[in-house]
């Protein structure tokens, strides 16, 4: 049985910080670190640094004044202390990895490797992953910079957040917070009044982008920090796939995540986002891990547009996120994937929201929740028929898969229709891995845990399948490796 | 924080008075707890959310009058379809019009609630200690008899039914009509009845809640049922009521080892009604199938809260909600299946239909699972659109009138949920709400 919610105590979450350091990385003060607690002048403090302008300042502390109003969101089925604002340093200047990160992978958690060994992890990609400072031989810099180089002939930006405020501010300042305003939510408004960085893409008129955009292939693409925001813009008739995250459990020291991603799909544009979140989930007793509450929104502002969400969360101690289309231009599309496991601990309330305004705007929904251990999975979804919405469609399915007695999966779908040539069917069902199936494969000579690896990706195959390729293999061989010991 | 101290004393004031009333300081209690944890709930709570009772709240109610307003000679006035039952328990304004006519026939008690009620356990009325919180993440077995606008009725209950049925027998169908007048004032009506099935006993009922006025008025009922090892209950809810009379009703079923209990409500109101249907499997073998049909016009909405907990292993839950709404009609189902941790062999499914035949009409669903267990069976579902094209044109090209057309469509959508009900002169009403539908405005426009 979970145990009740319970609140920490100063000398606890003290405990807490201490123990982000546990693994040996070596931390010296840096003069750049602004103390704890979040007012104005802190926000004043964040802009100057990066050198911003005043309307975006002027912006940040709008939505300052906003938060200060707010109270934090309580209707998710999640429990965790209380989380204290004041003790959190909202900005510390980029640290270097030469200087703060482990001088070799013999320095990481053993466990941490054994997880990147049993991925298939290259060498190499696992020292970058795990923070090590790469030497020169793998140049990172210039595979990126080969990359921009082909992007640049196109004419798709795709920098860091803070480089498009300096270099393309019209832009920015266009379309920052049109999908989720500065008013949105609690986890928004602080994202808006604090974000570090993150990314920013804008594809022009008709272009396809020939590659997938990864923060990975990123310059200056470790450390974004806790308040990420994203703001990807498709313009008429282009095509983007973006992917975020990676595979491999990643070194993070912030246990509060608020992010925020935009997305802005013009006429006849198509924006694919994918996500694979593994952050550190906590201990098997529920100490730590990281409180990843997300806002994720896409805007079909065209006709025709069409933005597609696929997740795959396997990581965080804590997940809060709905990513949602706005389906504002006529015949637009919006797609949602999600598969969501929990183990050991782990909580998550996901789902997404589907707003059909245009006509004939379609929506499809899959979500397939994996629950084992103590895991604990929410989906909460709204599909919405706006009056005007005339012959929008949705379909939305719902999945979940229940490993050992003391899992739970919960499903919390609203619609809202106010036209009546709308057409629209949930449909959700929940099962376990049964004895038979179990018994069916060690018959023929596949041990439990391939077994179990073996029936997850059969019930995730659906939204797997909507993964690029290479993600999609790391993806499979992911649920395998958090499922370990779930069973047997 | 809205001022609420004067609505209190409001409210404090009306808790009927009566000599010898040995619920008299449960009543001052519920009183208070009920504006402590808030008082009337706003849109604001997720449960709320589309039954705002903010307008109810500023509304000064007052009960009816202790005098009855349709002497009991006027029984005939009552409409046709009541004749229909041998056993019925008549109220008019809460007062009971046959008192005594059915009471205690071979161990079968039938009546209404007497002006002071016995000194009963105040546990057999289905109250719940305050202060008493469910314990750890258990599923809280008492929780729709914690529901705010039933520690209310605690509070202000002066009329109801009774009904016991002892040790396998098998009785009914049995009416409970409960009938209301235009009084010229904002007159509410808080009736509290227990219907209870001992081992291996049978039981047919309807409860039905009628009336018209042009005042403000407000009906509040809140109805419990016991059904014991291996009873079986088949029990149907009608709203009549119309116009301007707010209806806020609830009805609990506890099921015990192996009972059965199939239970519809049949929403043909035009004003405006919120009905929660609990059902609480406490022991194995238990099942249960809440079923509802609400045949909106004009501005009706219905908004209908299901929950089904399943307590032990080995239980049963099927739902089954289906909404034809024309004109301006609005329809809420928020259903709910608890699975509690250990529960495992439960079987619970859980559907809700919204058949549109209007522009301005509307729909709000959300079908909701909590699973705390993994050896289960649990399925939901829910769907939303209009008249199916090529079974309209099917029809039409047999000959059948566009009007007819679309009747008999909507009368086999109803169908599935009417033509369960075990009781004719209900199905009779069910029949008259689709005549109703039919000619409303909006219908085959």
């Amino acid at each position: 049985m979970p145990e009740p919610q319970r609140t920490l105590g100063a000398a606890e979450v003290e405990q807490l910080v201490e123990r982000e350091y546990a693994y040996g990385f070596v931390t010296d003060i840096e003069t750049e670190v602004v103390p704890p607690g979040l007012s104005e002048d802190v926000i004043r403090l964040i802009s100057e640094k990066k050198e911003e302008p005043q309307w975006l300042l002027d912006w940040r502390l709008r939505a300052y004044e906003m938060w200060q109003g707010m109270t934090e969101p309580n209707w998710a089925k999640v429990s965790y202390p209380k989380i204290d604002y004041d003790a959190i340093s909202y900005y510390a200047a980029p640290k270097s990895a030469v200087e703060d990160g482990p001088k070799s992978l013999d320095d990481i958690d053993p466990e941490l490797r054994r997880t990147y060994e049993k991925l298939g992890i290259p060498l190499v990609e696992q020292q970058r992953l795990a923070g090590v400072a790469v030497d020169a031989v793998f140049d990172s810099v210039s595979v990126a910079t080969t990359f921009k180089e082909k992007l640049a002939e196109l004419g798709v930006i795709f920098c860091s957040f803070s480089e498009a405020v300096k270099e393309h501010p019209e832009l920015v300042r266009k379309y920052l917070g049109t999908v989720v305003p500065h008013t949105d939510n609690f986890f928004a408004s602080l994202n808006s009044a604090v974000f570090s960085d993150g990314s920013f893409v804008y594809v022009p008129k008709g272009v396809r982008c020939p590659m997938e955009l990864s923060t990975y292939f990123r310059i200056n693409a470790s450390e974004t920090g806790q308040f990420e925001r994203t703001l990807i813009i498709a313009d008429e008739g282009s095509y983007v796939s973006y992917l975020e995250g990676c595979t491999a459990p990643m070194r993070d020291e912030n246990q509060l995540h608020a992010a925020v991603v935009e997305l802005v799909a013009l006429e006849d544009a198509r924006i694919k986002y994918s996500t694979v979140q593994n952050w550190y989930p906590g201990d098997k007793n529920g100490v730590g891990g990281i409180y990843n509450f997300v806002t994720k929104r896409g805007k079909c502002a065209g006709a025709r547009s069409h933005i597609s969400w696929t997740q795959v969360e396997t990581g965080s101690a804590i997940t809060w996120k709905y990513p949602s289309c706005i389906l504002l231009g006529d015949d637009s599309i919006g797609e949602f994937y999600s598969v969501a496991l929990t183990a050991n601990r782990q909580q998550a309330d996901t789902g997404t929201k589907m707003i059909h305004i245009g006509q004939n705007t379609k929506s499809t929904i899959i979500s397939k929740g994996i629950s084992a251990g103590h895991g604990q999975n929410t989906y909460r979804g709204q599909v919405k028929v706006l009056p005007g919405a005339s012959n929008a469609r949705n379909f939305s399915q719902c999945d979940s898969l229940l490993i050992g007695p003391d899992s739970g999966a919960h499903t919390v779908p609203y619609i809202d229709v106010a036209n009546p040539e709308a057409q629209l069917e949930h449909e959700a069902s929940t099962s376990r891995i049964g004895e038979d199936q179990l018994f069916y494969c060690r018959q023929r000579g596949i041990d439990p845990e391939e077994a179990v690896s073996l029936i997850v990706n059969g019930f995730a195959r659906d939204v797997l399948s909507e993964l690029p390729m290479e993600f999609a293999v790391e993806a499979q061989k992911l649920l395998g490796v958090s499922l370990e010991g779930a069973v047997g | 924080m809205r001022e609420t101290a004067p609505v209190e004393a409001h409210y404090r004031d009306e808790i009927p008075v009566r000599q010898g009333d040995p619920f008299a300081v449960r009543r001052t209690e519920a009183i208070r707890e009920f504006f402590r944890a808030g008082g009337f709930p706003t849109a604001t709570l997720e449960d709320w959310r589309f039954s705002d009772l903010d307008g109810l709240g500023r509304t000064a109610y007052r009960r009816y009058s202790d005098v009855p307003t349709l002497a009991p000679a006027q029984i005939d006035e009552l409409p046709g379809w009541v004749g229909d039952f041998g056993c019925r328990v008549l109220l008019s304004e809460g007062h009971a019009l046959n008192a005594d006519e059915f009471q205690n026939r071979n161990g079968l008690e039938v009546g209404s609630l007497p002006a002071v009620p016995a000194a009963d356990e105040p546990h057999d009325w289905g109250f719940v200690v305050p202060g008493e919180e469910p314990g750890g993440t258990e599923a809280d077995l008492d929780a729709p008899l914690r529901h705010p606008l039933e520690i209310l009725n605690a509070g202000l209950f002066e009329c109801g039914f009774r009904v016991r049925v002892g040790r396998s027998q098998d009785a009914g169908p049995i009416l409970l009509y409960s009938l209301r007048h235009d009084v010229g004032h904002p007159a509410m009506l808080h009736p509290r009845s227990v219907i209870e099935l001992a081992a291996g006993s049978r039981l047919t009922v309807v409860e039905a809640h009628d009336g018209v006025s042009e005042t403000a008025g407000w009906t509040n009922p809140s109805t419990l049922c016991r059904v014991g090892e291996n009873a079986e209950l088949f029990y149907v809810r009608v709203e009549l009521e119309s116009g301007n009379i707010a209806h806020t009703g609830r009805v609990t079923f506890q099921l015990a080892r192996n009972a059965r209990v199939r239970s519809t409500v049949l929403s043909l109101t035009d004003g405006k009604s919120r009905t929660d249907t609990a059902a609480i499997l406490t022991e194995e073998g238990a099942e249960v199938d809440l079923e509802g049909l609400f045949l909106g016009v004009d501005a009706a909405k219905a908004d209908q809260h299901t929950l089904a907990i399943h307590a032990a292993r080995h239980t049963t839950s099927r739902q089954l909600f289906k909404n034809v709404l024309s004109d301006e009609a609005t329809a809420v189902f928020d259903g709910k299946v608890v699975v509690a941790p250990g529960a495992i062999g439960t079987d619970a499914s859980q559907a809700n239909r919204n058949l549109l035949l209007s522009q301005k009409a509307a729909v709000h669903t959300r079908p909701r699972l909590e699973i705390n267990a993994d050896d289960v069976k649990c399925a939901h579902g829910a769907a939303i659109g209009r008249l199916d094209e090529d079974a309209l044109f099917y029809l039409r090209s047999r000959g059948l009138g566009r009007m007819d057309s679309h009747e008999i469509l909507v009368r086999g959508f109803a169908g599935e949920v009417v033509e369960k009900v075990p009781v004719a002169a209900v199905r009779g009403l069910a029949k008259d709400g689709l005549t109703r539908v039919r000619e409303s405005r909006s219908f085959a426009a």
